[in-house]
């Protein structure tokens, strides 16, 4: 669809004229033929839904555009309003606890669908609108791994797949334009700081404020957030899917963590709130005004905390894409001081490691990514676990020998030994009592490809 | 002739120049000749093309809408409308496209590659239309052969231009131009119902070695498929003109490398190197930069000389390194050529190498060793001496367990003690029994 409104006429793109998050016509229909989302309801003082809309929640929804139907500039919203509507669907809508998590996520992806196509429409090109599609992104990225465990009414994840590699392969070819453009690759990091600038003083304050004073105490705030969504993350999650959270707090890492205390917190924050919060646009402005050099000069052993949005663009797009030689051969095209950025090297060592299936390096590696990357990561993780673990049994099989479950867990970045235990009753290999695991390679070989991928098969 | 013009077929394999090669020559031993050529006349060109037609000589008419022919250097053939004239003198069914033929002249004599890729465009649709009106021969396929040839070297010059510029994205030009081709291909493959000897379907397999061109150039490789499947099903897939074959299979053995499938590629690229002429260096040094990796993947490492013969001194290391199980070796050889194996696609591939040189790694500390129950340790320490970064014993134990599970090594670990157990017989087998 991009590609085709793209190409029509260049020039003679259509210029929005609906300033509100949803034009008057669609808030008067939907009223009528009473389509509203509950997300846009009214509530009453006792905090019960009325049937009619709340103006002011009203978000314009996705509509596939049809033959014959004409585009009017009323329904389409300009540049700063689609900043607004996406800020508030990450900030405010994302955050709601008075509904489910299964509607927040149908809620906030139809219309983020409908961004796009308004930005598609009008065929904007520019710094802002990379930053509201990757904004687009981050949403998807997060929701795949949240949303996981629930059903396919509530979640589709093929669907999700979609929109998550549709916008992701337009933000990275949007790069590459610029690249050609400007001749020279970096992104002019001055315009994109005064791009954001503007656009939030005009639209929220306190946003304006966040971005100004970075202090100790925010950072404190922040990460208080952070230590809640983890334990309600816990709540949630149950089982194999914790291995990511887990993992975050494996000692080494931790270890590693140690040595920059404060600035770990705010990229923990900063990401695992990423659907909740917009501030990571305005932090990711302020992130690229960083000078390179300095970033260049950190060592490579601490966790990322520094990458701009093209280094973040091009590592999502190489773990979405995780073991894809394709995906790997673009990234090994890139602009030097991309490709060899922390982030980005790091990933690629992943890919690498796993050409020669080398599952040990790739899951130490992976522990070294920041939140918002492990969700991207994490639906490749059970495919590399039980690569390994069919590895692994046939090069362990003698009778008699035994492997401590805890060391394999800790390798295979599974939770506990409990749910190692689990995953091999599940490949079929059969574990001994005493926390231990005996393997049979016999049967092993016996069991087909499980249709299993996380988490869907995993509960019984 | 006919080694001649199989090296002349092959030559072609690579961008521009070589197809002209026969003609060239043959002028050059009747001089006057090339001298009267450059300076035809309108009259007398059409006159030619009349003639080739009426006699249905397909070759001759080729070389007459040839950008390789001596006559488009004519100053007086290079005519911007020349419809009329070309009308009055010619059939009418040829007419479309050797005017679009003469106007092409007239824009690439003004060096307006972009004007020249348009008309060409027009010519290729006309001839299709030329081809179809024609029902049961196909004496005309080499005129179609010049005209897709001549397209796709004339959209490679306008997309240089037209990307310098900024007014298309790299590539576009090309893949408007495989729409072009595809006109023609499907002239040629919906041509079913005529018997063998005189069906269209001859030509499919040049026009798939162009899309194979293009497609690799533009990088969507995924296209290629539905193009094996045409020429796979045809019943004389193997009859066609050896240099056609072996392009064929040049590019169909790097698809299939990509695909990682290493064993068929081997046996493609293998004919296609195989049966390359002698005289085409150059061809047979490009399909050795495909077959050389996929031969190593498979346990076979080249000669030493072959790599001196055709040039390919980037190799050289990189096979010295698998050979010692030099892994340091071969990590500073990857980056050190980075650019030449990225640009040739082959990166990934030597990347997967260093399992063969990991086992040949990992047989001398078994050879050292001298034992059949070694430390993981010792391995490590090997590892560690070849500068691999920070490793220790988990993937020490990974990258083991990987090559017993993958039949390179027979043994077992033992996770408790720390060691490796590997078979008293035969604990390395050769590779290219995996």
């Amino acid at each position: 669809m991009a590609a085709q409104e793209e190409t029509k006429n260049t020039s003679k793109f259509l210029v929005g004229s609906c300033l509100g998050m949803c034009p008057y016509a669609e808030q008067r229909l939907r009223q009528r033929e009473r389509l509203i989302h509950p997300l846009e309801m009214a509530v009453d003082s006792n905090g019960g839904r009325l049937n009619y809309v709340q103006m002011r929640a009203m978000v314009k929804e996705f509509s596939r555009s049809a033959a014959g139907h004409e585009i009017k500039a009323s329904d389409i919203r300009p540049l700063p309003v689609l900043v607004k509507t996406v800020k508030y669907l990450l900030m405010s809508a994302c955050c709601r606890q008075d509904v489910s998590w299964a509607l927040v996520y149908q809620f906030v992806s139809d219309r983020l669908h409908a961004v796009r196509q308004d930005l598609c429409v009008q065929g904007v090109k520019n710094d802002m609108s990379i930053q509201v599609y990757q904004a687009a992104v981050r949403f998807y990225v997060y929701a795949h791994y949240r949303t996981c465990e629930h059903g396919l009414s509530d979640f589709d994840p093929y669907l999700n797949k979609k929109h998550l590699t549709e916008t992701l392969t337009l933000v990275i070819s949007l790069f590459q334009d610029q690249d050609k453009d400007k001749k020279e690759p970096c992104v002019d990091t001055k315009r994109f700081g005064d791009a954001m600038s503007v656009c939030s003083s005009s639209d929220e304050d306190d946003d304006e404020e966040a971005r100004d004073n970075p202090d100790d105490k925010e950072d404190a705030n922040e990460s208080k957030i952070v230590q809640d969504t983890k334990t309600s993350e816990k709540d949630n999650v149950s089982g194999r899917t914790e291995s990511n959270v887990t993992n975050l707090r494996n000692p080494e890492v931790s270890h590693i963590r140690d040595e920059d205390p404060g600035d770990e917190d705010t990229e923990t924050a900063r990401d695992l709130n990423e659907d909740e919060d917009w501030r990571n646009l305005s932090d990711m402005s302020r992130r690229t005004t960083v000078p390179r050099e300095g970033r260049r000069g950190e060592s490579r052993n601490v966790v990322i905390t520094d990458y701009t949005l093209r280094e973040e663009a091009e590592a999502l797009y190489l773990l979405v894409n995780f073991g894809n030689e394709e995906a790997l051969l673009h990234v090994l095209e890139l602009p030097k001081h991309i490709r060899f950025s922390q982030l980005v090297s790091i990933v690629t060592e992943m890919n690498f490691a796993w050409l020669t299936r080398n599952y040990c390096r790739v899951l130490r590696l992976a522990a070294f990514l920041p939140p918002l990357f492990l969700c991207a990561f994490h639906p490749h993780l059970t495919m590399i676990q039980k690569t390994a673990l069919g590895i692994l049994s046939r090069a362990h099989s003698s009778k008699g020998l035994v492997y401590r479950q805890d060391d394999l867990a800790a390798i295979l970045l599974i939770p506990s030994s409990q749910d190692l235990a689990d995953a091999c009753r599940h490949y079929g290999l059969t574990v001994m009592k005493l926390s231990r695991v005996k393997w049979v390679d016999d049967k092993l070989n016996t069991i087909q490809l499980p249709e299993l991928l996380l988490p869907a098969g995993r509960s019984p | 002739m006919t080694t001649n013009n199989t090296g002349q077929q092959v030559e072609s394999l690579r961008e521009p120049g070589g197809g002209g090669d026969l003609t060239v020559k043959l002028t050059r031993v009747v001089d006057l000749s090339l001298v009267t050529m450059a300076g035809m006349t309108l009259n007398d060109y059409l006159q030619r093309v009349q003639g080739c037609f009426y006699h249905q000589n397909g070759d001759g008419l080729a070389d007459l809408i040839s950008f390789r022919d001596p006559h488009v250097m004519s100053s007086r053939l290079m005519l911007e409308k020349p419809e009329r004239d070309v009308e009055r003198c010619v059939d009418p069914s040829l007419a479309e496209f050797i005017a679009g033929h003469l106007r092409a002249v007239w824009a690439a004599g003004s060096g307006d590659c972009v004007e020249a890729w348009k008309t060409q465009m027009v010519i290729v649709q006309a001839v299709a239309r030329f081809m179809q009106e024609l029902k049961e021969e196909r004496w005309m396929l080499p005129i179609m052969y010049t005209a897709c040839l001549d397209l796709r070297l004339f959209a490679l010059a306008a997309d240089y231009e037209l990307t310098r510029s900024g007014t298309s994205k790299a590539g576009e030009t090309l893949e408007k131009s495989a729409e072009a081709l595809m006109s023609c291909f499907r002239v040629c493959a919906a041509d079913t119902r005529t018997g063998e000897d005189c069906t269209k379907r001859w030509g499919l397999l040049y026009l798939v070695n162009q899309f194979f061109k293009i497609y690799f150039k533009i990088n969507k490789l995924n296209l290629c498929k539905p193009m094996i499947r045409a020429i796979e099903a045809l019943s004389f897939k193997d009859r066609f003109s050896l240099s056609q074959l072996i392009t064929y299979k040049y590019y169909t053995g790097r698809k299939d490398m990509f695909d990682s499938d290493f064993k068929s590629a081997d046996s493609t690229l293998s004919f296609a190197f195989q049966r390359c002429h002698i005289g085409s260096r150059k061809n047979k040094r490009r399909i050795l930069i495909y077959l050389i990796p996929v031969k190593m993947l498979r346990g076979y490492l080249p000669k030493q000389s072959v790599l001196e013969r055709y040039n390919l001194s980037e190799f050289h290391d990189v096979v010295a390194s698998v050979r010692q199980g030099n892994v340091r070796l071969l990590s500073e050889t990857l980056a050190k050529h980075e650019s030449f194996f990225i640009g040739a696609g082959i990166y990934l591939i030597l990347e997967k190498l260093k399992i063969l040189a990991f086992r040949n790694l990992f047989k001398k500390v078994y050879h050292i060793s001298g034992t059949h129950q070694i430390e993981v340790a010792m391995f490590l320490q090997s590892l560690k001496w070849m500068c691999v970064e920070d490793v220790d014993l988990d993937e020490t134990e990974c990258i083991l367990a990987n090559m017993i599970n993958d039949g390179r090594m027979k043994g077992y670990i033992s996770h408790a003690h720390r060691k490796v157990v590997v078979s008293k017989k035969d604990a390395f087998p050769p590779l290219t029994a995996c």
